[in-house]
């Protein structure tokens, strides 16, 4: 069997051969897997530059004062500094990650499928929710000495703000996930339905960030039980529950594209 | 499905666990305040809800054996139930603001309005997806799978079950 081709150019047709076709396809999910592990990227740089050289694992807490925080940040110093260039670095790669869930998706849903659009715009927001921190955080340890206690600390606060209160972005992109999983009818799903499920316990985790503007203190602070520790813990989690899955998936639709072909 | 009601009590119990140690810290102030909740209408909120599970369980038992028109009255019921607790819960909250007591009196009402708000929360959303199954039910189709109607009622079973341990806790405990 050979496939028919229009080139613009001539307008005559050319010919690509099965060899070529399955060539084409081996590549796609080639470069599908490569993209997939660009999580590791994400994770990698970012909790090496947010938790161990900004030592944000717990974070300093909503109620220092603003001589607290700035001192906080002048005994980090460069540390500080290059975790934040390593998480604003590493964050955009989440999007790569999610335009791989999102591809898997679209072979769920049909052609008006609109959830694995939905994947990848959240994922690009998910991705800028994580760069701009990184790049108030880095602003506020600059110019130590010459910054005011209370320029430190207003700009720790709008880290954090933009950080926790942006929950939707990532919300509504787990929500999507959720419901194009559950909605794969094949007799084994490409991800299984409990994936689903923890897709939606993580989106359900984040409303409680609601809450952080209105508590320094306890379980809804942003460096408390719920605020920080339930929902950076859930996050980390359903990438390591959806990735390899995701793998698998694009195994068997690797085998399925190229039994297609020959 | 279990994956979330797992998770979701995990959760639960976080706050449970940090009220406890917030508890230790001041007693009196957590005395003091439980002093100031309507023992009564938690009561009452505590039969609401549980009748309410069992009118869903009823519900499920009556699918089970394809009596629909029985199922669906309980299931009414069922919604009635977490409804009159919503109702009742708000009134509870209007009439603690009345008296003074918010959010930012102090930790025992912090978490007091809190840990019940997330579960209101919880009892709004179950009694949606209660109410689909509802309509869902008074339209009967050939075929059916009692699946997403047994989530459903786990999850109603799990919002009461949370609530059973909030009530004593923050109204009974000594």
């Amino acid at each position: 069997m050979s496939i028919l081709m229009n080139t613009e150019h001539s307008g005559s047709t050319a010919v690509i051969d099965e060899l070529d076709v399955s060539n084409r396809t081996r590549g796609d999910y080639l470069v599908l897997r490569v993209s997939l592990l660009s999580c590791l990227i994400y994770v990698g740089f970012g909790l090496t530059g947010f938790a161990v050289l900004a030592g944000f694992w717990p974070p300093p807490s909503e109620h220092l004062d603003a001589a607290g925080i700035t001192a906080y940040f002048h005994s980090q110093g460069n540390g500080l500094r290059i975790g934040m260039v390593m998480m604003a670095f590493g964050a955009p790669f989440y999007y790569v990650w999610s335009a791989v869930l999102s591809k898997i998706i679209g072979r769920i849903e049909g052609p008006m499928g609109v959830l694995s659009t939905v994947e990848l715009l959240g994922g690009l927001l998910t991705a800028w929710v994580t760069v701009m921190p990184a790049i108030i955080w880095l602003t506020a340890s600059m110019r130590p000495g010459v910054r005011s206690p209370e320029t430190v600390q207003t700009l720790y606060d709008l880290g954090w703000i933009f950080f926790d209160l942006t929950f939707a972005c990532s919300l509504i992109q787990n929500l999507g996930l959720g419901f194009a999983i559950l909605r794969d009818r094949r007799t084994a799903p490409l991800i299984p339905h409990w994936v689903a499920w923890v897709s939606f316990l993580t989106a359900a985790t984040y409303v409680p960030l609601v809450l952080v503007p209105f508590f320094k203190t306890g379980p809804f602070a942003w460096q408390g039980l719920i605020s920080f520790w339930a929902v950076f813990v859930m996050f980390f989690v359903l990438i390591a529950v959806v990735t390899p899955y995701a793998w698998k998936a694009l195994r068997r639709l690797e085998a399925e594209d190229l039994a297609a072909v020959g | 499905m279990w994956v979330l009601i797992a998770g979701d009590m995990v959760i639960f119990s976080l706050l449970f666990g940090s009220f406890m140690s917030a508890r230790m810290k001041h007693p009196e102030v957590f005395e003091t305040g439980r002093h100031a909740l309507d023992f009564h209408r938690g009561g009452i909120n505590t039969l609401l809800l549980l009748t309410s599970s069992w009118c869903v369980a009823m519900t499920l038992k009556a699918l089970r054996t394809d009596r629909d028109r029985a199922a669906l009255r309980w299931l009414g019921f069922g919604i009635l139930g977490g409804v009159a607790f919503a109702v009742s819960k708000v009134l509870e909250y209007v009439a603690e603001v009345h008296s003074g007591h918010t959010p930012a009196s102090g930790d025992f009402f912090m978490y007091y309005f809190m840990m019940t708000g997330i579960h209101l929360a919880h009892v709004i959303v179950g009694t949606l997806v209660l109410s689909v199954f509802w309509f869902r039910l008074r339209r009967p189709t050939e075929q059916r799978s009692l699946a997403g109607f047994e989530s459903a009622a786990v999850f109603w079973h799990m919002v009461d079950l949370l609530w059973v341990v909030l009530f004593p806790l923050l109204y009974l405990v000594r």
